[in-house]
């Protein structure tokens, strides 16, 4: 049990008056204090000494997108002795924002009462976890007060919101021998007509390509189909902090990650395998894995993907090859920074490969700065510099996306999805 | 207006009717704009915080009545102004719903505290204790003591 402010200002004034009687050898100033000294006491014979509460967090939806209304309650049921009031203080963690309702709340609480309180708050792309919450309980009159915290867990994953992309192939070099939806020009079980070739015992008949048949009477000939694969695509996030435009850089990193939440999604529902890095702060990695709890994977550590710098990660150099199996699809979200070409031909000459999806932050910071800007020697400068370190990218073999972000993502993926395609066939 | 407005209103009328009367009726006529000071202090503070601006109120009460007091103006009228004064600063520190438990509980056990104080008071009228000088440094001593723990616990909080 502690005293507040009220009960101490209490407390000054009665040590004040008799200070004040004794200095003034006034008894009848001591009759001030008697008052004062009845409230004080009457406050402290109602006190609570312990509390047995009990409280339970409700969330109305484990999952949300982000800046989607969650709504909590809280309810409070007291197991002990009546409590004249109590103060139920909830936890409003960073990146929250209320939108109603009330995270903290007072009433009084009878024995075996339950009471319940809420509110609604909406957030970016974040992972939410509660513990407790605080209760203070004090007598009628607000003099001494008991506090403590009693478990109240609850958790609730912020998702990135998915950016809208209709369903689309990018086709790798190399499959894996598993069934999927890509084509791995070779002959097998599909769809796709890849050729015809002589019947073999054992070949369905369904197959049998009966013109052909028809004209060499001796022979029977059986129809092949292109065999269709699963792929591997890995993406890279490129999350240090390159520049000082920490608030132009934010906005970037958070539609790069839902452009990877959404392509995630489009890979992993068609059955392919989807791995993860993020370099930035913490470092977050996703082993290769396929299907929906493999997407729920992927989306929470999103969730947790942070911008940030990094030193051992700073060029690119080290990313760990296991994560990303021989011959994958490597798609890496990056601003490009001016030492990372040592990195990429690295990927290339690994055998990985690349599309890169650079987001135009120069281009971003002369639309946010206004009309003139696009104009000024600056922006011209970096314009060309990152023209220069693109155009040294693509002579590695790279296929790059230069996304300006304030035009879709998908135009521009198709357009790279038929090169690669057209460069696969040559 | 619910009946608790209706009571903080009256108290804090009552409070500052009653040292004003006090003064007024010995003569102490210039006393009367530091009665108004008060009420200017606590307007002037009300926004800034509630319970800062009460508790200037309360003190200023408080130290006007034992002035009073110290001045020999008839003890009715400081007690009834620092009464008064006290259900004052708890009304304009408490906040409920009207018609809740909580308000009702608080509204009891200010009453008690009420009826104990002015008990007490009555009781200590009647029965006029004499402390030896021992007992009256003893008592100074601690109170001394108690007013520094007092301080230091207030700028702690």
């Amino acid at each position: 049990m502690q005293l507040n402010r009220k009960s101490l200002l209490l407390v000054f004034l009665i040590y004040g008056l008799i200070l004040f009687a004794l200095a003034a050898r006034n008894g009848e100033m001591l009759l001030l204090v008697i008052p004062l000294l009845a409230y004080l006491i009457v406050g402290l014979a109602q006190a609570p000494t312990s509390m047995r509460l009990k409280a339970t967090r409700t969330l109305d939806k484990i999952s949300a997108l982000a800046h989607e209304p969650i709504e909590v309650q809280i309810s409070v049921e007291n197991q002990g002795n009546g409590l004249s009031f109590l103060s139920v203080l909830d936890n409003v963690l960073p990146l929250m924002e209320k939108l109603d309702g009330e995270t903290e709340t007072q009433f009084a609480l009878p024995t075996g009462i339950r009471k319940t309180f809420g509110y609604r708050f909406r957030a970016p792309r974040s992972i939410f976890i509660w513990e407790d919450v605080f209760v203070r309980a004090s007598d009628p009159l607000g003099l001494f007060e008991v506090g403590t915290h009693i478990p109240a867990q609850g958790e609730v994953l912020v998702r990135p919101t998915s950016m809208p992309l209709r369903p689309l192939t990018l086709k790798p070099s190399a499959t894996l021998h598993t069934a999927g939806p890509i084509p791995a020009r070779l002959a097998g079980a599909g769809t796709d007509f890849w050729g015809v070739r002589e019947f073999r015992p054992g070949d369905s008949f369904r197959w049998i390509n009966w013109r052909l048949t028809n004209r060499h009477p001796n022979k029977m000939f059986t129809n092949e189909y292109e065999r269709e694969e699963m792929a591997d695509y890995g993406f890279i996030l490129d999350a240090r902090r390159l520049t000082d435009s920490s608030a132009l850089e934010e906005e970037i990193f958070e539609v790069s990650v839902s452009a990877i939440a959404s392509l995630s999604d489009i890979f992993l529902r068609t059955g392919n395998r989807v791995s993860l890095l993020a370099l930035g702060k913490p470092i977050l990695q996703v082993f290769p894995g396929s299907g929906k709890a493999h997407l729920n994977s992927l989306l929470v550590n999103l969730s947790h993907a942070n911008l940030g710098g990094n030193i051992r990660f700073r060029n690119l150099d080290y990313f760990p090859t296991r994560l990303f199996p021989n011959r994958s699809l490597l798609l890496v979200f990056s601003l490009v920074g001016l030492r990372d070409l040592k990195a990429y031909s690295r990927m290339k000459a690994y055998g990985y490969d690349v599309l890169l999806v650079s987001p135009n932050l120069a281009a971003h910071a002369a639309q946010s700065a206004g009309d003139t800007a696009p104009h000024s020697p600056a922006y011209r400068a970096a314009r060309i510099e990152r023209t220069l370190h693109l155009k040294d990218i693509q002579k590695l073999g790279i296929q790059v996306i230069d996304w300006h972000i304030d035009q879709p993502l998908e135009p521009a993926v198709r357009k790279a999805a038929r090169a690669m395609h057209h460069r696969r066939n040559t | 207006m619910s009946p608790r407005t209706i009571l903080l209103i009256l108290s804090l009328s009552l409070s500052t009717a009653s040292l004003g009367a006090g003064y007024f009726l010995a003569g102490y006529w210039q006393a009367m704009p530091a009665l108004l000071l008060i009420w200017l202090a606590w307007f002037l503070t009300r926004r800034r915080s509630v319970f800062l601006s009460s508790a200037i109120f309360l003190t200023a009460t408080i130290m006007l009545a034992a002035l009073g007091l110290f001045w020999h103006i008839p003890t009715v009228w400081m007690l009834a102004g620092s009464l008064a004064g006290l259900v004052g600063w708890d009304l304009l520190n408490f906040k409920a719903q009207p018609g809740s438990l909580f308000e009702k509980s608080h509204l009891r056990s200010l009453g008690l505290a009420l009826l104990v104080g002015i008990s007490g008071m009555l009781a200590a009228a009647v029965f006029q204790f004499q402390l030896s000088f021992g007992a009256a440094v003893g008592l100074a001593v601690l109170a001394a003591g108690g007013f520094v723990f007092g301080i230091r616990q207030i700028f702690k909080s």
